[in-house]
């Protein structure tokens, strides 16, 4: 018995009309002309298109998978069952597991070749990175800060700050600006373009010059090394990362939490290095990081009370950790006094 | 005589289009579904299957055409788009400050999306065959963003007169770098009664919410399909204005009422809008296209999907 199909061979679009029959275990086409134009192993046919109802279905075959003949429903009912099935399944198998390999490999290889990339790319840019930028970006920062909240600038008490924070000897042509606004929470921060902000909070939270100007000489550790500006290129390098994988993987929610960790990690490094500074700063200039220490032992002791040092901890290394880190340096030795009691209860005073 | 007795042969093979809403319907909600719970990832094999579908419930001179692209390629075009994408943007954005996010967004649009275009186009040309025989995009992606971007500038210094020059400049340069097998497309460059049309539609524009240009739109396409021509057939487009509006306000109104869950609906519209208008006059049988020779690229789209550009050929 013998069926009429259609076929193309892959090289041209000439249509060949086949005489097709099954042979054992192969499908034979013949032309018009007698030849035998097609020989198929049963294990070799691919089925491109399955037909549903009365449709045609395509058939190629695994030895050249250009060529096309188009059977009738009825004849392919007959070779289906030709087709051996394990043969089917296998194949099909083994390449959908290799090609989940792939995926699953490239998924996870991706993201963490980004989350290392990124801080090595910021660091290979930052000195290409203009003065004139990092200002605008510091003012809009200030800007943020300044908005609801006024800028403290009593004549005496800046003068204490100022004094207080030469002690430090910092060596640079532009020293920070600094700046202390009128906000009860206990914090201090570095802005782009060289700006350290201090809330009023952390003045009178301090009960010592030294432990205010250990605070500053942190924060000059974060500013002197560029650290607002390289956090904010990684964190918008990030989330831009973020949006490419999120838009097209959908990632969504994953992202957020993903890049919530990431900032963590980066950030954490960052205070590690602001503390190393500010350390030897401090003992450079005869200075006692007693003061230092006081204030990460008081921030560790209220760390359970909600509100009083807000976002603090996030997103730098446990107090604990960092005030051993100090005890270590410490020695009993004379340091030098930073203020006079006088000009301590002026700075206080700054706000007033 | 001769040419008259030409006319009177000629074949007309009417491109025609029999998927089903339902399936289609079935298909879209599969994809999102799958989509969503393998974190997106199932994107690339759900497009591939989507493109499967339709392609090949076109039927031309009784045979289908077929989609031969895979999941796997896509999702490869997608890693190589994205770390390249993602470092090269790092760096601009940087160097060139906060201007330069405007001038990066203006070079998206004008330079990076043609390309993405062209890109795509290639990918899934090479993917798309009917009787076995694949077609084939050569030519150069940037050359024809930068063909984009000289035709943007010599559009504002016009102020929007030479808007044909471009549409059929771009559209030249895709068609004849077309080929179907071996056999190249040939183009005939002119914007006869284009200019007039775009003209009065341009005119128009505020006054008819836009859908002026449903006729300027309509008489490209008729112009662009009249113009080609491969291995002695033709191809003819009889869209009219009319038709291409009601196409866009049934969209339209598809898309609100629907919320969306219309996509299926639309799409279906728009195959059949092809479908009802694109037709190949010649004999196709009496000429035998010919497989072209050389190997396929693995991966595709990258730089398209990553944007979100679709287009279609079919």
């Amino acid at each position: 018995m013998t069926h009429k199909a259609r076929f193309f061979d892959g090289k041209s679009t000439a249509s060949n009309n086949l005489d097709l029959q099954i042979e054992g275990n192969s499908l034979v086409g013949i032309s018009a002309d007698g030849k035998r134009v097609l020989e198929w192993r049963a294990e070799d046919i691919i089925v491109v298109h399955r037909a549903k109802r009365d449709e045609v279905t395509t058939l190629s075959s695994s030895s050249d998978n250009a060529v096309r003949l188009y059977v009738s429903q009825s004849f392919y009912q007959l070779i289906n069952r030709m087709i051996p099935h394990r043969a089917k399944i296998k194949r099909r198998f083994l390449q959908s597991t290799k090609t989940l390999g792939f995926i699953i490999g490239a998924l996870t290889l991706l993201p963490v070749g980004i989350y290392y990339s990124i801080p090595f790319l910021t660091t290979l840019m930052l000195p290409f990175v203009s003065q004139k930028w990092e200002q605008e970006l510091g003012d809009m920062a200030l800007k943020e800060v300044r908005r609801d909240t006024k800028v403290c600038d009593a004549k005496k008490g800046r003068a204490a700050l100022n004094k207080l924070f030469s002690a430090l000897n910092v060596s640079v042509e532009t020293p920070p600006k600094i700046l202390v606004v009128d906000e009860r929470e206990v914090n201090a921060v570095a802005l782009p373009a060289n700006t350290i902000v201090v809330f009023n909070g952390l003045i009178q939270f301090a009960d010592s010059p030294e432990e205010l100007l250990g605070v500053l000489a942190h924060e000059w550790g974060h500013v002197s090394q560029r650290h607002p500006l390289k956090s904010y290129i990684q964190r918008t390098g990030l989330s831009f990362s973020m949006l490419v994988f999120g838009y097209a993987g959908g990632f969504g929610g994953a992202a957020g939490v993903t890049s919530a960790l990431y900032g963590l990690s980066y950030s954490r490094s960052m205070e590690e290095e602001a503390d190393n500074i500010a350390l030897n700063l401090l003992l450079k200039n005869n200075i006692s990081p007693e003061g230092l220490l006081a204030f990460f032992k008081k921030i560790g002791a209220s760390g359970d009370m909600p509100g009083v040092i807000p976002n603090y901890f996030s997103t730098h290394p446990p107090s604990g950790n960092r005030a051993k880190l100090i005890e270590k340096t410490i020695k009993p030795q004379k340091y030098k006094q930073v203020l006079t009691p006088r000009e301590w209860e002026e700075l206080k005073l700054i706000c007033k | 005589m001769n040419e008259k007795s030409e006319t009177s042969q000629v074949v007309v093979n009417k491109l025609s289009y029999d998927g089903k809403t339902s399936q289609v319907f079935g298909l879209w909600l599969k994809n999102i579904f799958l989509t969503i719970i393998t974190l997106g990832i199932y994107r690339f094999w759900g497009k591939t299957e989507m493109r499967k579908y339709l392609v090949g419930r076109f039927e031309l001179n009784g045979d289908r055409f077929e989609y031969t692209g895979r999941g796997i390629e896509l999702f490869r075009g997608f890693l190589i788009f994205v770390p390249f994408i993602v470092i090269s943007s790092f760096f601009l954005f940087f160097f060139f400050g906060r201007d330069g996010i405007d001038f990066l967004f203006v070079v998206i649009i004008l330079f990076i999306i043609p390309m993405a275009i062209y890109g795509a186009l290639r990918y899934r040309l090479s993917r798309t065959t009917w009787r076995g025989v694949r077609g084939r995009l050569v030519g150069s992606a940037v050359k024809y963003a930068a063909l984009n971007v000289g035709y943007f500038i010599l559009t504002l210094l016009t102020f929007g007169l030479i808007v044909p020059y471009w549409d059929m400049k771009l559209y030249q340069y895709v068609a004849e770098n077309t080929y179907f097998g071996d056999s190249k497309v040939s183009f005939n460059f002119s914007t006869k009664g284009l200019m007039k049309l775009h003209l009065l539609t341009l005119l128009l524009f505020p006054f008819t919410l836009s859908l002026s240009r449903c006729w300027y739109k309509a008489a490209l396409m008729r112009h662009q399909c009249a113009n080609v021509t491969i291995d002695g057939l033709r191809l003819r487009c009889v869209a009219s204005g009319g038709d291409l509006a009601l196409l866009k306000i049934g969209n339209y109104f598809i898309t609100i009422f629907t919320l969306g869950l219309g996509a299926s609906w639309i799409i279906q519209r728009h195959m059949n809008f092809i479908a009802a208008n694109i037709s190949v006059i010649g004999d196709l049988e009496k000429i035998k296209f010919v497989q072209a020779k050389g190997k396929l690229a693995m991966s595709g789209e990258g730089l398209a999907d990553g944007l979100g550009v679709d287009v279609g050929i079919l």
